[in-house]
C-alpha cells in the first residue's frame, strides 16, 4: 500500500546557547491512506517536533532539520522551496494543535479564518469559499453554521473552537491530517466527541491521520498503528493490537503499568522511576537505560536498533529484542 | 456608547477632585505663601512688598474656612484659600498670569495652535516612519538584520534629545543652511519654520518607537494563532500584515491614543529652541518667572487632558478588539 | 546541583557580549564616581581651598581665562590668543574650565540621579503595592485612588511643580523624581502580589501560622524583587537623561554640582563660536553611560524574566 506519509531517519536539532538539543534524532514512521498512526510518549520526547518538521514549521533560528527524508504523497518535502511548501500546508497536509483557546486569531471571525484557508489554495471567489466554509462548519457539528460564521473565537467554547480548527484543517480535503494532542486541553466529556468527529471525517475522505498524544486510551480508540517515542527516538512500533496485547519495550511496559487499573487494587500507583532526560544531554547508549529496570552493561554504551519482533511489530531493546542476554 | 462615556466621566470626577487637591497641597501647604512671594519678587523684597503680594493673591486668607468678618461685616465662610482654589479650577474661572498680565485662558487660546503645528505633523510622521520599519524588522526576526537594527535602536535611544536638537539645528540650519534657524510665522508661511523641528522630533523618537513597535510585533508573532496561520499556508507577509498587525494594534493604540491629548501641550525643548510661541514656551516662561497661576492652571488642564485621553483609549479598544465590549 | 536563579541569570548575561562590555563601562564610571566621593586632604593653592575629593586631586586643573581647543597650549580671549597654564585633554570652555574635569565631575551626579530616585520610588511602590495587593478591600481602593490621581498629572508637570516649591538641589531633585515615578512599579507589584497571594504556598504558610507581615516580607516580597531590580536598572538611563534636560531648562541641580546638563547648556551658546569640544565631551560621557546601562539593563531584564526561565 502506498504510504501517504513516509518519514525516514528524521533528525531535527535545536541550536541554543546552552548546547544542541537533539529533539528528534532518527525517527522513521509512515502512515497509509485512511489509516491512523498514533505517536505516543511523555512530554519532551519529540513527538510535537516531529509533527512540526513534516510541515517545516520548526522555528528556524534555533531549530533545523539536519537530516532525513520526508515523503508526502510522493513529494520530497525537505527539498521543496518555501513557496511550494506553503502550497502544501493546509491543502496537502493540515495540522490541528493542542490549544484551541489560543490557536484561532482573536480579532477575526471564524468565517474569515476558514475562508482565508480556502482562498489561499484555490481561486474561488468569496461567495464560493463562504459556502464551503459553512458546509464544513456544519459537518463538524457547529450549530447554525451560517450565523456562526460571523462569530469571534472568544464567543465559542473550547470544544467548539477545536471543531472549527478541524473544519479549517479538512475543508480542502488534505491527504494527511496531523493532530497534535487535539483533546488534551479539553474536558473529558468533550474529548470523545472530538475524537469521534475526526474518525468520521477520516472515513468520509480517506485522510491519513497522524495522531499525537500521551494518552494510551485515545490510542486504543483511534490508532491503527502505534509508534512509541522516547528521548527523540522511536523505541517501539507496530499495529495497535499487537502493541497493546504484547508490548515488548520496557518503556512501553512502564507506560501501560502506569495506567490506573479499574479492576486491580494496588496500594501504590506505578511510576517509571526517574525523569525524562533533557534533549541537551541524552544519556549514551540506549537512552532509556537510566530508568530501565532491565538495563545491562551493553545498554549503557551502545544504542539498540529497531528490530522486528513480530510481523510489523518492531522494538529497539538489547534485552528484549536484540538477541543478547 | 453614550452611557459608557457618561459613566467614565462620572468616575473621573473623584480623580479630578483629587488632582485639584494635590495642586492645592503643593502650592499652599508644602510651600508657604511668603516663600512663593519671595521667589516671585526677585532679589530681596521688603517685608511690605511680600505682604502686599500675599494679600493680592488671596494667600493671607485662612486655609479652609473663613470665619472672619469682611470689610462690610459679612461672614463668607467659603472665602478661604482651599475653596477659592477649588472653585477656580473646577468652574474653569482661570486666573491671570502674574508675569504676563493676561488671563490664562487668553494665553491658551493664542498658544495652542503653534504647538499643534509642530506636534501633529510630528505625531503622524512618526507613526508613518516607525511602524513600517518595525514591521520590516519583524519580518527579518532572528536574523542578523534584526539584531543590528535593535542595536541601532538602542544607540539612537541613548542619545539625549538635547543632542538631537542642538546638533541638528547647528548642522542643518547654521552650517548647511537648509532650514531657517529660529522663529515662527503665523499663517501660510509657517511651514518652513516647522520642517526642522518636526524632523528632529521624529528623529529623536525613532529609536524608542521602532524598538517598542518591534517588541509588540514580536510578542504577537510568538502567539499560537500565528502558528495556525502558517500551518494553513499563509505567507510570511500575510501573517505579519494581516494577522499580527491587527492584534498588535491593541497595545499600539494604548500608547498612541493616550498621547493624542498631549499634542496640545507642545514640546518644551523644541519650542524653546526654535522660538515657537506655543504652550511649551508658555510653560517654560512660567517656570522661569515663577508664574504660579499659570503653572497651577496648566497642571489642572493637562490632567483633564490625560483623563480624556484614557477614556478615548478605552473606547478605541472596542474598535479593534472584538473581545472588548462596552459593559 | 540545581543553580540558583541568580546564577542562571549571570550565566545568561555573560553570553551577551554587548551587555558585558556595558557592564565594564558601568564599572569604570562607578569607579570614577567612587573617587569623587572620597574626601582627600586639602591642598591650598594661592589661598584657595581646592581639592575636596580624590578625583579633584587627580584631575582638577587651574582655571584658564577663556576657552581653548583640546590639547593646545594657546587659548582665545576676545579674538586674541593667550598662553595656557597647562595642557587640557579636552580643552577648556568659555569660562576657562577644563572640560575633562567638568565631565568627570558629572559622573557622580549621574549615578546619584540614576539610582536614588528609583530607590525612593521603589520604597513607595513596594510598600503600597504589597499592601494594596495583599489586603485588598478598602486599603486597595485608597491606594488605587492615590495612584490614579497621581498618574493623571503628567509627570513632567508634577515634577516641575514640586521643584518650584522646593529649593534647588541634587537631593531635592532625586526626591521629586522619585515621588513622581513610583506609580508604574506600584501597579506591577500590586499585580504580582495579587497573583502570588492566591498561590498555594502562601496558603500553606498561613496554615502553618505565619503572620501577615511575615508572609509579606519573607514570602511575597522576594518574588517581586526581580521586578524592582529590572525597573531600577531600566530607569537609570532615562533618569540621567532627564537630569540633563531639566538642568538645561533651568530646574535641575544647583550650580556648583557637576552636571552634564549644565555643560550642554553652556556648550549651546559656545557653538556659535565653533567651540565644539565642550558639547562633545559632555555628550560623549552621557552617551557612553546611558548606552552602557541600556545594553546591560536589557540583558538583565531578559535574564531575570521568569518566562524564559525554563533554561
Amino acid at each position: 500500500m502506498e504510504q501517504v506519509l513516509k518519514i525516514e531517519d528524521l533528525r531535527t536539532h535545536f541550536f541554543t546557547g546552552e548546547g544542541v538539543a537533539r529533539a528528534v534524532d532518527g525517527v522513521s514512521v509512515s502512515v497509509g491512506k485512511n489509516r491512523t498512526l498514533g505517536l505516543v510518549g511523555e512530554s519532551g520526547c519529540g513527538k510535537s517536533v516531529t509533527a512540526l518538521s513534516i510541515l517545516r514549521l520548526i522555528p528556524s533560528p534555533p531549530g533545523k532539520i539536519v537530516d532525513g527524508k520526508i515523503t508526502l504523497s510522493g513529494k520530497d518535502i525537505l527539498s521543496l522551496p518555501e513557496v511550494e511548501m506553503r502550497d502544501i500546508r493546509g491543502k496537502l497536509a493540515s495540522m490541528i494543535f493542542q490549544e484551541p483557546m489560543t490557536s484561532l486569531n482573536p480579532v477575526f471571525t471564524i468565517g474569515t479564518q476558514i475562508i482565508e484557508a480556502v482562498r489561499i489554495h484555490t481561486d474561488m471567489g468569496k461567495a464560493e469559499a463562504r459556502e464551503i466554509a459553512t458546509e464544513y462548519l456544519s459537518k463538524v457539528g457547529i450549530p447554525a453554521p451560517a450565523e456562526s460564521m460571523s462569530q469571534y473565537p472568544h464567543q465559542l467554547s473550547g470544544g467548539m473552537k477545536q471543531r472549527v480548527m478541524i473544519a479549517m484543517a479538512l475543508c480542502l480535503k488534505p491527504a494527511l491530517l496531523i493532530a497534535d494532542e487535539p483533546t488534551t486541553a479539553l474536558d473529558v466529556t468533550i474529548q470523545a466527541g472530538i475524537l469521534r468527529l475526526i474518525k468520521d471525517l477520516q472515513a468520509e475522505t480517506g485522510t491519513a491521520v497522524l495522531l499525537i498524544t500521551h494518552d494510551l486510551g485515545i490510542i486504543a480508540e483511534m490508532a491503527d498503528e502505534v509508534a512509541v517515542m522516547y528521548a527523540g527516538k522511536v523505541v517501539e512500533s507496530g499495529p495497535c493490537n499487537s502493541i497493546f496485547s504484547s508490548f515488548v519495550h520496557p518503556y512501553t511496559e512502564g507506560l501501560f503499568k502506569s495506567l490506573p487499573s479499574r479492576t486491580e487494587r494496588r496500594r501504590k500507583l506505578y511510576t517509571i522511576s526517574g525523569t525524562v532526560p533533557s534533549a541537551l544531554r541524552f544519556p549514551p547508549g540506549c537512552r532509556f537505560h537510566t530508568r530501565c529496570p532491565l538495563a545491562i552493561e551493553k545498554c549503557k554504551s551502545e544504542e539498540p536498533p529497531l528490530v522486528d519482533v513480530d510481523s510489523g511489530h518492531r522494538c529497539a531493546c538489547w534485552v528484549r529484542a536484540g538477541g543478547s542476554a | 456608547m453614550i452611557h459608557y462615556i457618561v459613566r467614565r466621566l462620572l468616575l473621573a470626577v473623584p480623580t479630578v477632585l483629587g488632582v485639584c487637591l494635590v495642586t492645592f497641597l503643593l502650592f499652599n501647604v508644602f510651600a508657604s505663601p511668603e516663600a512663593v512671594a519671595r521667589k516671585q519678587l526677585g532679589k530681596n523684597p521688603t517685608p511690605a512688598q511680600v505682604k502686599a503680594w500675599v494679600t493680592a493673591h488671596g494667600m493671607d486668607k485662612p486655609m479652609f474656612f473663613n470665619l472672619n468678618p469682611g470689610k462690610d461685616g459679612s461672614i463668607r465662610p467659603f472665602d478661604s484659600r482651599f475653596w477659592n482654589h477649588m472653585t477656580e479650577l473646577l468652574l474653569f474661572r482661570f486666573p491671570e498670569s502674574d508675569y504676563l498680565h493676561e488671563k490664562v485662558i487668553d494665553l491658551l487660546k493664542q498658544k495652542i495652535v503653534p504647538s499643534l503645528t509642530i506636534t501633529v505633523p510630528a505625531f503622524l510622521l512618526s507613526i508613518l516612519v516607525t511602524l513600517p520599519i518595525a514591521l520590516l524588522i519583524a519580518y527579518y526576526r532572528g536574523t542578523y538584520i534584526d539584531r543590528l537594527a535593535l542595536l541601532i535602536c538602542v544607540i539612537l535611544m541613548s542619545i539625549v534629545i538635547l543632542n538631537y536638537i542642538i546638533v541638528g539645528q547647528y548642522l542643518l540650519a547654521v552650517v548647511f543652511k537648509y532650514f531657517p534657524i529660529y522663529g515662527y510665522d503665523f499663517g501660510v508661511g509657517a511651514w518652513k519654520f516647522l520642517l526642522l523641528p518636526v524632523i528632529l522630533a521624529v528623529a529623536s523618537g525613532l529609536g524608542g518607537g521602532v524598538r517598542f513597535y518591534r517588541t509588540v510585533m514580536l510578542n504577537e508573532v510568538r502567539a499560537d494563532y500565528v502558528r495556525t496561520a502558517m500551518a494553513k499556508g499563509v505567507s510570511e507577509e500575510g501573517v505579519l500584515f494581516k494577522h499580527v498587525l491587527k492584534n498588535a494594534m491593541i497595545p499600539i493604540l494604548t500608547v498612541t491614543v493616550l498621547s493624542i491629548p498631549f499634542l496640545i501641550t507642545g514640546s518644551l525643548l523644541l519650542e524653546m529652541y526654535f522660538g515657537i510661541p506655543g504652550m511649551g514656551n508658555l510653560m517654560l516662561n512660567a517656570i522661569n518667572s515663577h508664574d504660579y497661576p499659570v503653572i497651577r492652571t496648566l497642571v489642572y488642564i493637562y490632567s483633564l487632558l490625560y483623563i480624556a485621553g484614557s477614556i478615548l483609549t478605552d473606547i478605541s479598544y472596542t474598535l479593534v478588539d472584538p473581545r472588548v465590549v462596552f459593559e | 546541583m540545581a543553580e540558583s536563579h541568580l546564577q542562571i541569570a549571570i550565566k545568561r548575561i555573560k553570553r551577551d557580549r554587548l551587555a558585558v562590555s556595558g557592564f565594564c563601562v558601568i564599572c569604570l564610571f562607578a569607579f570614577i564616581a567612587f573617587l569623587d566621593s572620597i574626601p582627600s586632604p586639602r591642598r591650598d593653592v594661592g589661598g584657595v581651598q581646592w581639592t575636596r575629593t580624590v578625583l579633584d586631586a587627580l584631575f582638577q586643573k587651574e582655571v584658564e581665562i577663556s576657552y581653548s581647543p583640546p590639547m593646545t597650549m594657546t587659548g582665545i580671549l576676545n579674538r586674541t590668543e593667550f598662553q595656557l597654564k597647562s595642557r587640557h585633554l579636552l580643552g577648556t570652555n568659555n569660562l576657562g574650565e577644563d572640560v575633562l574635569y567638568n565631565a568627570l565631575k558629572g559622573v557622580r551626579t549621574a549615578f546619584i540621579i540614576g539610582i536614588v530616585p528609583s530607590v525612593i520610588a521603589a520604597f513607595f511602590a513596594i510598600i503600597l503595592g504589597l499592601l494594596a495587593g495583599y489586603y485588598g478591600g478598602w486599603v486597595d481602593d485608597i491606594i488605587q485612588y492615590i495612584y490614579q490621581v497621581l498618574s493623571s498629572i503628567p509627570g513632567i508637570l508634577l515634577l516641575i511643580a514640586m521643584l518650584m516649591v522646593m529649593e534647588r538641589g541634587l537631593w531635592q531633585l532625586c526626591f521629586a523624581l522619585g515621588v513622581t515615578s513610583w506609580v508604574g512599579l506600584c501597579r506591577l507589584i500590586r499585580g504580582e502580589a495579587l497573583k502570588v497571594k492566591s498561590m498555594e504556598y502562601i496558603e500553606a504558610a498561613r496554615a502553618l501560622g505565619a503572620s501577615d507581615l511575615r508572609l509579606l516580607f519573607r514570602h511575597i516580597l522576594p518574588n517581586v524583587m526581580y521586578l524592582v531590580i529590572i525597573e531600577i536598572t531600566l530607569d537609570f538611563s532615562s533618569l540621567v537623561m532627564s537630569e540633563a534636560v531639566l538642568t538645561y531648562i533651568g530646574i535641575g541641580v544647583e550650580p556648583g554640582t557637576g552636571s552634564w546638563g549644565r555643560m550642554i547648556m553652556m556648550a549651546d551658546r559656545e557653538l556659535a563660536n565653533s567651540i565644539w569640544w565642550n558639547l562633545t565631551g559632555a555628550s560623549v560621557f552621557l552617551f557612553a553611560l546611558v548606552l552602557a546601562f541600556n545594553l546591560f539593563a536589557d540583558a538583565l531584564r531578559d535574564a531575570l524574566d521568569p518566562r524564559l526561565r525554563e533554561g
